[in-house]
């Protein structure tokens, strides 16, 4: 069901993007003189956007469709992508607040396990090793200001 | 004529310093990784060291990030014909033939020929980018801003519709990249516009994180739910001895090597169309012609050594339009713009004039790079297997971590990094319903510059839009550009009418 309605979802929500661009910007000039307003790039390309999602949506779901590629994957395959983008969202969440040396470690010993189904034994060595080559060539050697967090904020 | 010979000396001189020849080095072996590992494709990986340059010498930045463009066509042959997986999507064609020719015993030589074929047509390539790139360049300055608003209309039409698949699909992705690219403050009135109310986008949307999250992390997403399940048999096993063909295996595909030189570069000169479709055309072509097209699909060297030409000549040709008039022909190159803006540099015309130790020193580092690319691709293939073999399942953690580092560094923000989040689950939903990405970030680079000649020309002509026809070069673009986008109803109102019914 999520698949048959997949497309036209996305085609409708940028459709509807597009339709809030072009209605947000309706207080700039269309016009100046000799030349075009601020607004006629905003409201122009969104309508374009909203009118092309539109039709592309419409034309999708008045189409009868095949089995999709992504109704033919493994549902393992799925949980691992979904794995994935969680692991993401929860490493910059936490970068600010736990740092990153422990976020960078934590994100690769798990995403090496449920990602990459390398065993914990072999995981725990080799996340470590990832994160610390990472800060010393971004912190050490180029210096990049990334958040240290609490545990690392006392000795830096 | 003189002033290009005398450009491309001076560039190298400047290759022949120690750290340009590293970075060269480092640059065209990071670009046969990129093409061996399958789930990282040029466009990727360049996306990816773009937070890296900020801050680095230019050309040295620049010869690492093309080093990676041409040399992902060199390192895409290993997997496809050993493995039958392609490294990224001009190696596709490469399996019809490769992986039959591994079977056989013949993976040595089919690489070996590949590997020269691509160094022929690199360097023919460069030859014709030399001769062709300053020509055009010296051109171009005299262009005015209704030429310069044709030029974008075309190289935007032309990237919408050939990117494959729905040109609606096309042209949405497009508008989406135009409507990006028109956030942030006025260049005219200074009004803010599509900001709402944040001030760290009055600037604009920063181009690294979307581009970063269109490319580099969707194709981790993508590479994650299609991974390619490959095991290491007899046939990747080879002695070195083996690469070296013989003089009438040379003699056979000597004439796939120049064809696919010829038919690479200018389709690479066209937006839109890049290595890809060169190397499905030279295929078509190489097997169109031959004395033994049966063999094709069993193990014709010919359709090795001819699509993989055709794709290094195309990557060669790429950077005309890229060089001459600042217009990306690819999703790389595109991606590719966006390295030069960070350095503070302007792809076109006055690129010659501005920064010609970079525009030559970039062209001298590809001749230089040819070479390079020919001894890695024959005498490091075992080095390169084994690396694949060892680094790929751990790729995806390791590249994701690099995307989140690098976005952060570009200006120590967390929003930015949720930006190039959102844009890498954007990018694989296109990706996974076929919308191309390219026309979106093309848009989205020269978004800014479209707009900006449209309302320039409209001043200069006091408001009258016939300037943008008044110019022979300027109507002809934007006509040849109306005619693209009516091609499908035009041919489908040619069809008979049983054909449009099918």
């Amino acid at each position: 069901m999520i698949n048959r309605f997949g497309f036209p979802a996305l085609a409708f929500a940028i459709a509807l993007v597009g339709a809030l661009a072009a209605y947000s910007s309706r207080g700039l000039a269309l016009f100046e003189e000799f030349t075009v307003g601020p607004g006629v790039a905003p409201v122009g390309y969104g309508i374009a956007v909203a009118v092309i999602g539109l039709a592309l949506g419409i034309t999708d779901l008045m189409q009868s469709r095949q089995t999709t590629q992504s109704e033919l994957m493994p549902p393992e395959v799925k949980r691992k992508a979904l794995y994935f983008v969680g692991l993401l969202l929860a490493m910059v969440l936490l970068l600010e607040p736990l740092g990153f040396p422990v976020v960078a470690t934590l994100f690769c010993f798990a995403g090496l396990i449920l990602v990459c189904e390398v065993r914990p034994l072999r995981a725990l060595p080799t996340a470590v090793g990832i994160a610390a080559a990472f800060y010393f060539i971004f912190v050490v050697m180029l210096h990049l200001p990334i958040p240290n967090g609490a545990l690392l904020k006392g000795l830096t | 004529m003189d002033q290009s010979i005398a450009g491309l000396l001076s560039g190298f001189a400047r290759m022949l310093e120690p750290s340009m020849l590293l970075a060269c080095f480092g640059g065209t072996l990071a670009g046969t990784l990129v093409g061996v590992l399958p789930g990282l494709g040029p466009s990727a990986a360049v996306a990816i060291l773009l937070p890296v340059i900020y801050g680095t010498d230019p050309l040295a930045a620049i010869v690492v990030l093309a080093g990676i463009y041409y040399g992902a066509m060199y390192g895409g042959t290993i997997t496809s014909v050993l493995l039958n997986v392609p490294g990224e999507s001009a190696s596709v064609v490469t399996t019809f033939d490769g992986y039959p020719l591994a079977k056989a015993g013949k993976a040595g030589v089919a690489l070996s020929l590949a590997a020269i074929g691509s160094f022929v047509a690199g360097t023919l390539g460069l030859v014709f980018l030399t001769l062709t790139a300053q020509p055009l360049a010296s051109l171009a300055i005299a262009f005015g801003p209704a030429e310069y608003f044709a030029i974008m209309i075309f190289a935007f039409v032309m990237v919408s519709s050939l990117s494959g698949g729905s040109v609606l699909k096309g042209l949405l992705s497009l508008f989406i990249g135009l409507l990006l690219a028109s956030v942030g403050q006025d260049i005219v009135s200074g009004q803010a516009r599509l900001t709402m109310g944040q001030l760290r986008l009055m600037d604009g949307i920063n181009f690294v994180p979307v581009v970063v999250g269109l490319f580099g992390l969707a194709e981790l997403i993508d590479t994650i739910l299609n991974p390619s399940e490959f095991h290491f048999g007899k046939q990747q096993k080879f002695k070195l001895r083996s690469v070296f063909p013989s003089r009438s295996e040379v003699k056979q595909t000597s004439g796939s090597m120049v064809r696919g030189s010829f038919l690479g570069f200018f389709i690479g000169v066209l937006p839109g169309a890049g290595a890809t479709i060169a190397s499905f055309l030279s295929y078509g072509l190489e097997r169109r012609i031959s004395k033994t097209p049966q063999m094709f699909g069993k193990g014709a060297l010919q359709g090795v050594v001819g699509p993989e030409s055709a794709n290094n000549a195309a990557s060669s040709g790429a950077f005309v339009p890229l060089l001459s008039l600042g217009i990306p022909g690819s999703a790389t190159t595109a991606v590719l713009i966006s390295g030069f803006v960070i350095l503070g540099m302007q792809p076109g015309p006055r690129m010659f004039v501005e920064h010609p130790d970079v525009v030559w020193g970039l062209i001298a580092s590809m001749y230089v790079g040819n070479v390079m690319l020919l001894l890695q691709n024959t005498l490091m293939i075992p080095v390169i297997v084994w690396i694949l073999a060892v680094s790929r399942k751990q790729l995806p953690i390791v590249v994701a971590l690099f995307c989140v580092v690098g976005v952060y560094g570009v200006n120590n923000s967390l929003f930015d990094v949720w930006m190039m989040l959102g844009f890498g689950v954007l990018g694989y939903a296109f990706k996974h319903y076929n919308v191309p990405l390219t026309p979106l970030i093309i848009a989205l680079v020269l978004g800014g510059g479209a707009e900006e000649a449209f309302r320039q020309a409209l001043i200069i002509s006091a408001g009258n839009p016939a300037v943008f026809v008044k110019s022979g070069i300027s109507c002809a673009f934007l006509v040849v550009s109306v005619l693209i986008l009516m091609m499908p109803t035009i041919t489908r109102k040619l069809m008979p009418p049983s054909e449009q019914a099918a």
